[in-house]
């Protein structure tokens, strides 16, 4: 599995997947994710990938889209 | 501001072994006719204090359920998920962590056997454990006293009775949490803290780390000074829904900084934290800031446990404008031209 897939993986395992979901939807405004959710994907993206996510990269652009935090995710990886 | 006392209210719930602990005997062997000396009292006063308790026991489950019944018809509904079967404790107690989303910090466990107390210290080493014997003297421990009995502690067991049927309703719920939540038919009020609250004021300030911004703790009478200070705007919210009332469950504190308000606390109760109680105080402090012509700042703290409080903020627009000095905080200006929304599903009454 690549990035985008693991992290949608991990929607699925949490519940919180449905069938409107796409790489690129709004996550934020479509009640996707809240603030508890978000940590858990915080915590999720750091154990899963091993990277240490900064306070400067918590923002809602880079949790808008699974596209988005694969996009965070492969940059820090790096 | 005063440090936390470091004991003080601690436990908020008791777990208790049965045999020979809450009961004379042992069940199997045909005990249990009788409670403890000292058992019934403690109960009445724990659960006065919004105490919770509950149960790890190994015995069989509704055997051991009619026992309790049969010793007082009342006692049963005491204890929320009991844990009885042939497990080790250490899983019992596990399992009513999670049902009741309370910290291991926070539980404590009293059972006769110093085997059984070992093994769930063992695999638990923050619990406290007590020995039956000091079954007596407990409500007398600091961890278990409590400064003021308020409404909301007198309730509290009830208000986790309806929790756990709403976390129920919840995972059988198809949808997204916004949809779930929209079915909740939630109000939330959000009023001035006045003087018959403080109570209430002061021991959400001292029960709930998870979701304080800033750690901060202000003694009784700090708070009470706020109220009337014209520095301050001081608010405490409540929440309701059609599964029963939540009671009072967040605080908002803002100091005027001259061209901003300053949040020093924003505070929810961590049995709430999944119905957007947060961004409802943040979105109310934001459009009480903005009415005024003044910014909205907020101060963050790291510890171990708010790491949740800076995505609050940062998913509700605020941007972090400055570090403070050693790097392990920051303060946030909340960013955005268009004022905040409250969440959808929340009915707002102020």
């Amino acid at each position: 599995m690549n990035t985008q897939e693991r992290i949608l993986k991990f929607f699925i395992e949490k519940n919180k997947a449905d069938d409107n979901l796409t790489w690129d939807t709004d996550l934020l405004a479509g009640g996707y994710v809240n603030s508890l959710f978000a940590l858990e994907i915080v915590m999720y993206l750091e154990k899963e990938f091993k990277i240490r996510i900064k306070r400067k990269d918590i923002n809602d652009e880079n949790f808008r889209t699974i596209n988005n935090m694969t996009a965070l995710v492969e940059r820090l990886v790096k | 501001m005063e440090i936390k006392r470091a004991n003080a209210g601690k436990i908020k719930c008791l777990i208790f072994d049965l045999d020979d602990t809450l009961w004379e005997g042992t069940l199997t062997e045909g005990g249990a006719k009788k409670l403890r000396a000292g058992a019934a009292e403690l109960i009445r006063t724990l659960d006065s204090r919004g105490i919770l308790m509950s149960i790890a026991s190994k015995n069989d489950h509704d055997s051991a359920m009619d026992a309790l019944r049969r010793l007082d018809p009342t006692l049963p509904e005491m204890f929320l998920c009991p844990k009885i079967s042939w497990g080790t404790k250490s899983s019992a107690i596990k399992e009513i962590a999670e049902d009741l989303n309370l910290k291991m910090c926070n539980l404590a466990f009293i059972d006769d056997s110093e085997f059984q107390r070992d093994e769930v210290k063992f695999v638990h080493p923050d619990i406290s454990v007590y020995d039956a014997s000091e079954l007596t003297s407990l409500a007398d421990y600091p961890e278990f006293t409590v400064r003021f009995i308020t409404e909301d502690s007198k309730n509290r067991r009830n208000m986790y009775v309806s929790d756990m049927t709403r976390d129920r309703a919840k995972a059988e719920f198809d949808g997204t949490d916004e949809a779930f939540m929209s079915t909740l038919d939630m109000r939330l009020s959000i009023d001035p803290v006045d003087e018959t609250q403080l109570r209430r004021v002061e021991e959400l300030t001292l029960r709930t780390h998870q979701l304080n911004s800033t750690g901060y703790t202000y003694s009784y009478e700090e708070l009470c000074s706020f109220i009337d200070s014209d520095k301050h705007e001081f608010y405490i919210a409540g929440l309701t829904d059609k599964y029963g009332d939540s009671g009072k469950v967040g605080l908002l504190l803002m100091e005027d900084a001259g061209d901003a308000y300053v949040l020093k606390l924003l505070i929810v109760s961590c049995r709430v934290m999944t119905r957007g109680v947060g961004t409802a105080l943040l979105t109310h402090a934001v459009r009480i800031a903005a009415a005024r012509g003044k910014k909205l700042r907020a101060e963050y703290l790291e510890t171990e446990y708010n790491r949740i409080m800076y995505i609050t903020y940062k998913l509700a627009g605020f941007d972090e404008i400055c570090e403070l000095d050693d790097g392990e905080g920051c303060i946030l200006e909340y960013a955005r031209e268009a004022l905040p929304e409250y969440p959808s599903y929340l009915n707002i009454v102020c």
